[in-house]
């Protein structure tokens, strides 16, 4: 049954104008200025966001029970976020503010720089934009010039994206939207990481018209619906998988500053068709364990704006 | 391989491929399409054939093409599509 919470049926939030004046403010302002913006912004969003307020208010309480949940302070970083975004799109984040942890870093970049592909499995809890920096800025960890596609949610997000177009018009290279996924699709991302290229994916957004095609998986205490998709992507692709998170070191400050989280899949692909299907769920519930522990890690940045959980969980 | 016993081959794979137990091949239409109405595949199934007919045929398609989706139509298109790659390879 078509749920008129789920994200895929919001309309986004603003109009076309107020994304021009955003864009404008961004690449005149000098950026503490354009964070200062991003208050009054984030407010007015939270302020005529009833629904994505309650969502969000389940989503404090299971995350952080032992505070009010108040919402504001996420919207604000939501605002700033989105802002950091367009940034990254426009080239204007550098590299020295994302600081990668000592995790499987060095690994990627390896495989990488050995002219393997990748999958890398994301969410939206912080600012999945920083990724490009693993890549796309090649000199400090790759020196080769490393492709990416990335499956995106094109319907909901095609105002977003028109506002990066129109910031660089060179960035609106292979992305694909899941809607748009056919049996060509896959053997094309066969041959783009057979090639060297990654994939990337959001692992946090589940199919809501073929529950069917959702893994449940408790997630910060109780059952949620997760996406197979991306995993069965995985199970597909003769290719490492990761689970990326890119997150603000403080949620609300001035200063972009990021975490890069990078973890290397340990599910490995084999044998019959059934066994297949058991590893492609483990590796789901491996990727929401990942989730799990950046949220709480970073509670502000969780910028899924819908009901998340099962029904009367609100 | 003539057409015919192309076309069952195809079925044969989508069913196999995507574990469709309760369908036989003489169940599924040849012209109507397989994605959406018709025998109503998703796009998951889409990934696993995709899969599936490559190892089978070892079709591939051209990243730039905007043409790829038709060939995926139904069964008849892509009977048409797997005997033009293979007779483009024979020549």
């Amino acid at each position: 049954m078509a749920d008129k919470e789920h994200w895929s049926n919001q309309k986004e939030q603003g109009s076309r104008w107020m994304r021009t004046l955003t864009l404008a403010f961004i690449r005149i302002l000098p950026g503490v200025l354009v964070r200062i913006f991003a208050i009054p912004i984030g407010f007015f969003f939270w302020l005529v966001s009833l629904k994505q307020r309650k969502a969000i208010t389940t989503y404090l309480k299971k995350v952080r029970p032992d505070k009010k949940p108040y919402t504001l302070p996420l919207f604000l970083a939501f605002s700033i976020t989105i802002i950091e975004k367009v940034e990254s799109w426009a080239g204007k984040i550098q590299l020295g503010k994302i600081h990668f942890q000592q995790d499987d870093i060095t690994t990627i970049w390896q495989e990488l720089e050995q002219g393997k592909g990748a999958l890398l499995i994301c969410s939206h809890l912080g600012n999945m934009e920083m990724l490009r920096a693993i890549a796309d800025y090649g000199d400090i960890g790759v020196s080769r010039k490393v492709p990416v596609i990335s499956i995106v949610d094109f319907e909901v997000t095609t105002g977003f994206n028109q506002m990066i177009e129109n910031a660089n018009s060179s960035s609106m290279h292979n992305i694909i939207s899941a809607g748009d996924i056919g049996p060509d699709t896959i053997l094309m991302l066969q041959e783009h990481v057979a090639k060297g290229g990654i994939v990337v994916i959001a692992g946090d957004r589940n199919s809501e018209e073929t529950p069917d095609r959702n893994f449940e998986i408790d997630f910060l205490g109780s059952p949620a619906q997760f996406p197979q998709g991306p995993f069965i992507i995985a199970s597909l692709l003769d290719c490492p998988a990761y689970y990326v998170f890119a997150a603000r070191r403080k949620a609300l400050s001035v200063s972009a500053e990021y975490n890069m989280h990078i973890h290397r899949s340990s599910v490995e692909f084999a044998g019959s068709r059934a066994e297949k299907k058991i590893q492609t769920r483990r590796m789901a519930e491996e990727f929401v364990r990942c989730l799990e522990k950046y949220c709480n890690k970073y509670p502000l940045q969780w910028y899924n704006f819908y009901k998340y959980w099962e029904k009367g969980d609100l | 391989m003539n057409m015919d016993e192309l076309k069952l081959e195809i079925k044969k794979i989508i069913i196999s491929a995507l574990e469709l137990e309760d369908i036989k091949p003489e169940n599924i239409v040849d012209s109507e399409p397989l994605f959406g109405a018709g025998l109503g595949l998703d796009s998951i199934d889409a990934l696993e054939l995709g899969i599936a007919l490559k190892k089978r045929f070892g079709i591939s398609f051209s990243a730039e093409s905007s043409d790829n989706r038709k060939h995926f139509a139904s069964v008849d298109a892509l009977a048409a599509y797997i005997s033009a790659q293979k007779n483009g390879e024979t020549k």
